[in-house]
């Protein structure tokens, strides 16, 4: 079996003639985790739209086990993203479902289940894996904003997915509810085998949990490789985030210098 | 100059956009699954939910146009005819015209809102990331259940709308009772009721249609679903004056002139 899950190569997508993807490269091994990392437009989100099908590329191509997600039909879209799971930045549980309801409505709607025992069982059994077990009854709004990555995670798991998107999974949480995240995806990943690819900016859980860290700058995949090999890259782009990311004010402490002198 | 050009190519833009919506909403109407459960719960929502504000808004609307319509008449000696005239009126175009306008502030609103602040909140697409198509999940079953619904509240409206007419012309203002309900079985034809109820059916069409789409196209945030939710309602409403003038025109023409 291929090692390479997901196969991303010389991908471009641009909206209203301003380019987002500028020609994205990079493969996503099976069973690992894959950080991409990046600012705030560069276009990580745009990234995963494409991956799943709900944005075509103007270029390039996308294989998912071996098939080209661009070239897809439908019904083939549908098929391959039985296989997707998708953590959104704000969960985006339904807020007229409760949990139990939230992750139930792929079994029955996506995999087309109808035994309400089987269900349960399911919903269940994931929640338990993220650690709502007594959640199940309550609405997305008596959550709090860990407890609903959690059981948006437990949504995205519950049709037993080969692969999971990550859509800045810790943004709006404080570090130890960060660091309870970046556990649970290490426990999906390492007990359920599930591959996991995450687009952040949390470079300490990035380098904390990664298998491969990738850098995307401006729609281009410019550093890619082990988290180690990635920390002592001496490209000056990927430098100068790491300076931003751990000291966000350095810019302008930086003019404030200049000002002062 | 500029800004009218551009405000011309947004609306056609929305008309576009609209027609890529209806077609999209018939290609999944007839699709498998149909989700009877849902269509049960937007039927309640919309209709059972509905039914105090129809029954006072028809009650009312009965009993004021009896109020207007005995004292006109009293000046002609035909006070009688108010039970008729009330049945075909309120029949042809007073209930169904009203009860659309009633579930669009009730329910019309309340579709755009919730679909909008979906929207925002990426519920949309994370139900297209789970290979369900928002149209059928939410746009179908709500459609299905106002064909329904409409005109049956629209026939409660009918009812409710008569009884109060009659409350005010026989016991407030004297008309005699057996003249008010012979001149109302006398002058009023079946196809005076159905034709109404067929109107109904079609503005149920048109608000949820319309609601649904300003939901689903909503954008940017709170400020957004507000502005869907405005545009919902006032786009809904004009639309179904102006197909009730189209649809009496075209029902004229083949339940009566034809007749």
């Amino acid at each position: 079996m291929n090692n390479t899950i997901l196969d991303i190569r010389n991908l471009h997508k641009s909206f209203g003639g301003q380019a987002v993807l500028r020609g994205v490269t990079i493969g996503i091994e099976r069973k690992k985790i894959t950080v991409i990392l990046g600012k705030s437009g560069a276009g990580k989100s745009v990234l995963f739209k494409n991956i799943i099908g709900l944005q075509r590329p103007e270029q390039g191509e996308i294989f998912y086990e071996g098939r080209d997600v661009v070239k897809m039909r439908e019904q083939e879209l549908i098929a391959m993203r039985r296989d997707i799971g998708y953590l959104f930045q704000e969960a985006a549980l339904f807020d007229s479902l409760t949990v139990a309801e939230n992750v139930a409505f792929p079994l029955v709607e996506m995999l087309g289940w109808r035994d309400r025992a089987k269900i349960a069982a399911q919903v269940s059994e994931m929640l338990d894996i993220v650690g709502l077990p007594e959640s199940g009854h309550k609405y997305p709004a008596e959550l709090s904003g860990g407890m609903r990555k959690r059981a948006g995670l437990a949504r995205a798991l519950a049709t037993n997915p080969k692969i999971v998107l990550f859509d800045e999974p810790t943004t709006g949480l404080d570090p130890i509810l960060s660091a309870s995240i970046d556990e649970l995806i290490l426990k999906v990943n390492r007990q359920l085998g599930v591959t996991c690819l995450i687009i952040s900016h949390d470079i300490q859980a990035a380098f904390h949990i990664a298998d491969t860290v990738a850098f995307l700058h401006e729609g281009r995949i410019e550093v890619q490789g082990p988290p180690v090999a990635v920390r002592q890259s001496e490209h000056p782009l990927f430098k100068l985030f790491l300076e931003q990311a751990t000291c966000p004010d350095m810019e302008r402490i930086k003019r404030g210098e200049n000002h002062d002198a | 100059m500029f800004r009218i050009v551009a405000v011309i190519n947004e609306h056609l833009a929305t008309t576009g956009k609209f027609a890529l919506f209806l077609v999209a909403t018939l290609g999944w109407l007839f699709r498998r699954p149909f989700r009877l459960r849902l269509i049960l719960d937007h039927m309640e929502k919309i209709g059972v939910n509905s039914l105090l504000i129809i029954s006072l808004s028809s009650i009312t609307v009965g009993m004021i146009f009896s109020l207007q319509v005995t004292y006109i008449m009293r000046i002609f000696r035909g006070e009688t005819f108010v039970g008729a005239m009330m049945g075909i009126t309120m029949g042809r175009e007073l209930a169904p015209v009203m009860t659309a306008l009633m579930l669009i502030a009730k329910n019309g609103s309340a579709m755009a809102a919730e679909l909008g602040t979906m929207k925002v909140t990426e519920q949309i697409a994370a139900m297209e990331t789970m290979a369900v198509s928002p149209i059928h999940y939410l746009v179908v079953p709500r459609l299905i259940a106002s064909v329904f619904v409409y005109p049956a509240l629209t026939g409660l409206a009918n009812i409710l709308g008569v009884i109060g007419s009659y409350f005010v012309a026989v016991v407030l203002e004297g008309v005699d009772a057996a003249r008010y309900l012979d001149r109302l079985y006398f002058w009023v034809d079946p196809k005076d009721v159905y034709s109404g109820l067929i109107k109904a059916a079609v503005f149920g069409v048109i608000v949820t249609l319309v609601s649904c789409f300003y939901g689903l196209t909503a954008r940017q945030g709170a400020k957004g679903v507000g502005i869907s939710t405005t545009k919902a309602v006032v786009t809904s409403s004009v639309s179904v004056l102006v197909a009730d003038y189209i649809l009496s025109d075209i029902l004229i023409t083949l339940l009566y002139k034809n007749a």
